[in-house]
């Protein structure tokens, strides 16, 4: 059965569809890659899935109770989190503080790490005293990451967390991501540009294009497609 | 740990309030007043902006609220002090969770409606019908003169504001208004109820304002808008709390300690047509305090003294 169901998603910024009617389904336990060119609403669609921005049209559905505007609280109790294409720690807030806020106050669901073994995870254990606003972006984003992780989210929204990163490093990271399907059935949706990396992590991906659905099945297949080749050509689509 | 930790605010606490309560002497008593009256506002302010971001340029309405309710049951109503205080507080507590929708609004633009809120409220309570209040614009407290004991109310509220602000700085409280200080959207996505924090934090700075209100009305017996309104007093309380240091418990208490003396100095030396010269004065010095200790003279303290941190928390 599916865990989340996006149902024909709309999202206007005054008279531009940023998201046009956009229908996805994920299973549990899949890790579905979300690709498209800059500016297709790929972010866009994280941010109408977890109500940082309000809907315009369409229902989203998850465990099949609807959570369509329902505030970012509500959507982690239910559990899901993400991360953040441009982190947003608690900049004035040690790392320590950052997980342990979340996990006072967030989801007690399944699988929920310990504060201290999240940051083990992603490598910010010696990191602990410090304050966030002092972390290279990286850190940042590890830091991110480990906050929804200790809600223990069935579903994590993972936003191009590789961007700037070295090849061993991206692969550290998608071995993380791997792990936290495979032994803590965290189910992934994964936003991405670098395809290697979608490779690895991702067992079929949805492909954005102007706020549409352009493409659904396999990363290869994505990589062949006519239409996908030219989104992210920038070609003008014939109609 | 836990209970260590407890035993040692509560010292901590007890000694601050001790040393305070020689203002029961004698001639020191209305300056040590307006330092403990300016503490209690400098703690709501700490509260307020320093853990979650909000800045009250409009805390006088809050301090109005407390010290016209007060005033108003006792002279118009015949209460007694210790029933017109409680409800004070309590109406305190309603404006506050009343105003707490305006916390939506961030940075200047919550100061600057907070403000607002101040001059409409001073409006409402201008116009209050005689049936509920006579003489609102001159009211005379005479009847419950007590300063010896209006100062004893004072030293329990002092203490009670630095209970509160030891405890949202130690507690989950302190974790979720900071959090909704550093970025609200991402706090509500760590599971934080900002809505309810957002109404808790305004409810916190409307009592212990409404109480400072309160110690000034009975303090002084005598209120008039002008002056209980004056928008003087939250701008002092927050310059105090800023140059004593936000998030600390002690650091707005050092702040009153010297700013209250100072600008007590200061109206004294400019008396006469020169008085009111003391709010620019302290304007440059607030441009002074941010551009050149913007985390107070506590991190000073804690940087020369490092062995103060553990004692002071």
């Amino acid at each position: 059965m599916s865990l989340l169901t996006c149902d024909r998603v709309v999202k206007r910024f005054g008279g531009l569809a940023a998201l046009n009617g956009i229908t996805m389904r994920i299973g549990e336990g899949e890790r579905v890659g979300l690709i498209g060119p800059n500016g297709s609403g790929k972010t866009t669609l994280f941010n109408c899935i977890t109500s940082f921005y309000k809907t315009d049209g369409g229902r989203i559905i998850f465990q099949g109770k609807e959570i369509t505007n329902q505030p970012p609280n509500k959507i982690n109790y239910v559990g899901i989190n993400r991360t953040f294409q441009i982190p947003r720690p608690f900049a004035t807030m040690t790392v320590h503080e950052n997980i342990i806020t979340s996990k006072y106050f967030g989801s007690k669901g399944h699988r929920v790490f310990e504060p201290e073994s999240a940051l083990d995870l992603v490598g910010l254990k010696s990191k602990s005293s410090v304050e966030a606003r002092r972390l290279n972006v990286q850190e940042r984003k590890m830091l991110d990451l480990a906050r929804a992780l200790v809600t223990g989210p069935k579903l994590l929204l993972v936003d191009e967390v590789t961007a700037g990163l070295a090849d061993s490093e991206a692969d550290n990271v998608a071995n993380l991501l791997l792990s936290l399907n495979e032994e803590y059935e965290v189910t992934l949706l994964v936003v991405e540009h670098i395809m290697r990396f979608l490779k690895r992590i991702a067992t079929r991906t949805y492909v954005l294009d102007h706020g549409e659905m352009l493409f659904e099945g396999s990363v290869e297949d994505a990589l062949s497609d006519d239409k996908v080749v030219q989104a992210y050509l920038g070609e003008k689509e014939g109609a | 740990m836990r209970l260590n930790s407890l035993v040692h605010a509560l010292a901590l606490i007890a000694a601050i309030v001790a040393l305070m309560s020689v203002g029961q002497l004698g001639i020191a008593q209305p300056l040590l007043l307006g330092i403990i009256m300016y503490a209690i506002l400098a703690e709501a302010v700490n509260i307020l902006f320093g853990f979650t971001g909000y800045l009250p340029l409009g805390l006088g309405a809050f301090f109005g609220v407390g010290a016209y309710t007060f005033a108003i049951l006792v002279t118009s109503h015949n209460w007694d002090v210790a029933s017109a205080a409680a409800m004070a507080l309590l109406v305190s507590a309603g404006t506050g969770a009343l105003i707490a929708p305006l916390t939506r609004l961030k940075g200047p633009y919550y100061g600057i409606s907070s403000l607002v809120m101040q001059f409409v409220i001073s409006a409402v309570v201008v116009n209050l019908p005689a049936e509920i209040a006579s003489n609102v614009t001159d009211i005379s407290l005479v009847r419950i003169y007590n300063p010896n004991l209006a100062y004893l109310f004072a030293l329990a509220g002092f203490a009670v504001a630095l209970a509160t602000t030891y405890y949202v700085k130690n507690s989950k409280y302190g974790l979720a208004f900071r959090a909704i200080k550093d970025d609200e959207q991402v706090a509500s996505m760590a599971g934080v109820k900002t809505a309810r924090y957002r109404a808790i934090v305004s409810i916190i700075a409307a009592v212990l304002a409404g109480y400072a209100g309160i110690v000034y009305g009975w303090f002084y017996s005598f209120l008039y808008p002008e002056a209980v309104f004056d928008i003087a007093i939250p701008t002092l309380a927050i310059i105090v709390a800023i140059f004593g240091g936000l998030r600390t418990v002690v650091g707005p208490v050092l702040g009153a300690v010297v700013l209250y003396t100072v600008q007590v100095y200061l109206s004294g030396v400019l008396s006469g047509t020169y008085i009111l010269l003391w709010v620019p004065l302290f304007a440059v010095f607030l441009i002074l305090t941010v551009l050149f200790l913007p985390h107070g003279i506590m991190a000073i303290l804690y940087k020369r003294f490092p062995s103060l941190k553990a004692v002071l928390q």
